[in-house]
């Protein structure tokens, strides 16, 4: 029995069920100095592949075995950040049929709204914490973002 | 039909120690060539290093197989194959005593050859010859059972010392209060007296013993580590 | 058919300068342990015990559903098991050592194991004197690998790895986990790698157990809290905090079993909470071993 596992990139990987050659694709790459926990690190790395496109909505993922066992971590952690994945809607379990991306074609823009929202979150946290009214933190943003536009515009 | 891992220990053995068994059975052709030559000074040199053949392999044998597998370390590496400490005692003693014996039975063949065929000693020198021939044997497995029983290359280098000191004391001894095997050893017929059967009957009793005793040890322990 | 791979219960050794005291240790199936405690805390003995290489003074020990030592036999038909002080026959080459599992295990893979030699940069007709350390250990371990046992049982198996030698091996170890009902067992000093590829962390200290729980929530007990008190404000001692270091106005605690209401505690006492941080599992580490020495001298 063997399942055929296309990878972004077009790289097929067979596995049968007793001979097992694992090809390590690499498909994410965890790094130990992250501070941050690695199902939190897996969990971005994929929202950031659903968001590019190369996980199309509705497209089969690697099943969380596989995904352990290429990117070199415990089976828990890419469990856990499956489970959290689920919770957002990001991604969905089929009984039996395996893992996928969630369906719906504002999938990728829901993953930017919700970077958006974290890092507005963690300006506005840092702004209270050194004592910034709502009228300045305002002006500075407005003045960065003033700054960002004339950047890009200039490249155009 | 799961392979018998005591007799692939055994076959390990062998394989690993083929070096030390051609090197002592060289030496006891050597000892052999040298008999062939004639004469009295070339018989007592050769019938002396044909015994320090057998005692050396007596020693080193033990030291090879027994007593490396732990000072090696790769004591662990046997273990962790599906063999218990008594089935890997029992596959140990075996194979060294078997690969002793290879040596032995060459000597003990080559031996009654010298005597029966070529005449270089007299036929009455085979009975104190087979009980000459046991003491190696004896003293052999008293090393290899102290160096399996006591996992130490110090208790074993202690037979050693005593089994080989001991050598010339069983001669003096046997020659000095059995009279009855001096008395016929030149002559042209093997006597096979009572005494002779007796001391016989004592070597191969001590011999299962010394295994018997050391299979015994080996199997109540309880840690191989 | 039972759940779990290893299952020790009330296991105690004496010696003389070191004592295994009730070691209870569970390993479930298709999973993988990381033992990981001090130098001399008892990760080899604990190992060498359910190996059946040493017997306990008192105490169960189960091995893949079998009694441990009365049927190790049967037991190791079905484990690999390599050790750092675990020797191969130095004038031998990597390939007789093949040869010699292969007569003896009839589930050894050939294929995987030519795999292997490739990937570790190993070659059969290598004698084992002649190769270096780290090649050593990676050949010990192949012979381990090849066989695809149902439990791999594994003493510190990549001490003294360089980093790239390491990252190979725990390549292979996670690649275990393919296939399902497959268990590994092994003790570490490394912790990042025990981090890493562990579903199951063990922790022990001085012959005892001081905890044994799935990883993700065992990393997610412990929480590093960085502290600004006020002069004339007192750090209150909070249940689950189990160590506060103080400097002049800046504090940091550690907690150990760490909830949300934590933080808002310490708010409420007239500190501010500058910062949460997850904590590494060496952090951790040391934290847990001064805890639990300081409750065993208490």
């Amino acid at each position: 029995m063997s399942n055929p596992l296309e990878f972004p990139l077009g790289r097929k990987c067979l596995t049968g069920s007793l001979t097992v050659y694992t090809v390590y694709t690499q498909m994410f790459v965890i790094s130990q100095s992250d501070k941050r926990p690695m199902y939190l690190q897996i969990m971005e790395q994929m929202k950031q592949r659903i968001a590019v496109g190369d996980w199309a909505p509705g497209q089969a993922i690697p099943s969380i075995r596989q995904l352990a066992v290429d990117i070199g971590v415990s089976v828990i952690t890419v469990k856990r950040a499956y489970l959290e994945l689920e919770r957002e809607g990001m991604i969905v379990t089929r009984q039996g049929k395996g893992c996928f991306v969630a369906s719906g074609s504002d999938i990728g823009a829901r993953i930017r709204e919700q970077e958006l929202a974290q890092h507005l979150e963690q300006a506005v946290r840092s702004a209270a914490m050194m004592g910034l009214s709502q009228k300045n933190l305002e002006k500075r943003i407005r003045a960065i973002y003033d700054r960002v536009t004339d950047k890009e515009k200039e490249t155009v | 039909m799961k392979p018998n891992v005591a007799w692939q220990l055994i076959l390990k053995d062998f394989r690993l120690n083929s070096l030390v068994i051609i090197f002592t059975i060289a030496g006891g052709a050597i000892a052999l060539a040298i008999l062939l030559i004639g004469g009295q000074t070339p018989v007592v040199i050769g019938t002396v290093f044909f015994f320090v053949s057998m005692v050396f392999c007596a020693c080193l044998l033990p030291l090879q197989n027994i007593v490396n597998e732990r000072k090696k370390q790769t004591l662990s590496f046997v273990m962790s194959l599906p063999v218990s400490s008594a089935r890997y005692g029992a596959a140990k003693l075996v194979s060294t005593v078997g690969m002793f014996l290879v040596l032995w039975l060459t000597l003990l063949g080559a031996g009654l050859y010298m005597i029966l065929g070529r005449h270089i000693l007299p036929i009455g020198a085979i009975p104190m010859g087979m009980i000459l021939m046991n003491l190696p044997l004896i003293g052999f497995c008293l090393i290899a059972g102290t160096a399996l029983v006591t996992e130490s290359e110090g208790w074993a280098t202690a037979a050693m010392a005593v089994v080989n000191s001991s050598y010339w004391l069983v001669w003096y001894i046997l020659v000095s209060q059995v009279p009855s095997l001096t008395k016929t050893w030149g002559g042209p017929v093997a006597v096979w007296s009572s005494a002779v059967f007796k001391i016989l009957g004592v070597e191969f009793g001590l011999i299962g013993l010394i295994l018997g005793l050391t299979l015994y040890l080996q199997s109540r322990k309880r840690s191989f580590i | 058919m039972n759940d779990y791979a290893i299952e020790l219960n009330g296991v105690c050794k004496s010696y003389r300068f070191f004592e295994l005291q009730d070691v209870a240790l569970r390993l479930q199936r298709g999973t993988i342990m990381g033992l990981i405690g001090p130098n001399g805390a008892g990760k080899s003995t604990t190992i060498r015990i359910l190996m059946g290489l040493v017997c306990p003074d008192r105490g169960e020990v189960r091995v893949l559903g079998h009694r441990i030592p009365d049927e190790q036999v049967a037991a190791k038909w079905d484990i690999g098991f390599a050790s750092d002080d675990m020797r191969l026959y130095d004038s031998r080459t990597l390939g007789w050592h093949i040869n010699f599992m292969k007569s003896i295990y009839s589930s050894w893979d050939d294929t995987y194991a030519q795999l292997l030699l490739k990937r570790f940069g190993l070659h059969a007709e290598q004698k084992i004197k002649g190769l270096s350390h780290g090649q050593r250990v990676k050949a010990t371990l192949l012979l381990v690998f090849a066989r695809r046992p149902k439990l791999l049982v594994l003493d510190e198996p990549t001490t003294g790895l360089d980093p790239v030698a390491r990252h190979d091996i725990l390549r292979e170890l996670t690649a275990v986990m393919v296939e399902d009902g497959r268990s590994v067992l092994f003790s570490s000093q490394n912790t990042q790698d025990v981090e890493q590829i562990s579903d199951q962390i063990t922790f022990i200290d001085r012959g005892r157990i001081i905890d044994s729980m799935d990883k993700e929530v065992y990393l997610d007990r412990w929480r590093r809290l960085r502290l600004e008190a006020p002069s004339g404000v007192e750090l209150p001692a909070l249940p689950g905090v189990i160590e506060i270091q103080q400097t002049g106005r800046l504090a940091v605690a550690i907690a150990n079993a760490f909830e949300p209401h934590l933080a808002n505690a310490y708010e409420s006492s007239g500190a501010r909470v500058q910062a949460v941080e997850n904590m590494t599992l060496e952090e951790i580490f040391v934290a847990n071993v001064e805890r639990s020495r300081e409750e065993v001298k208490a």
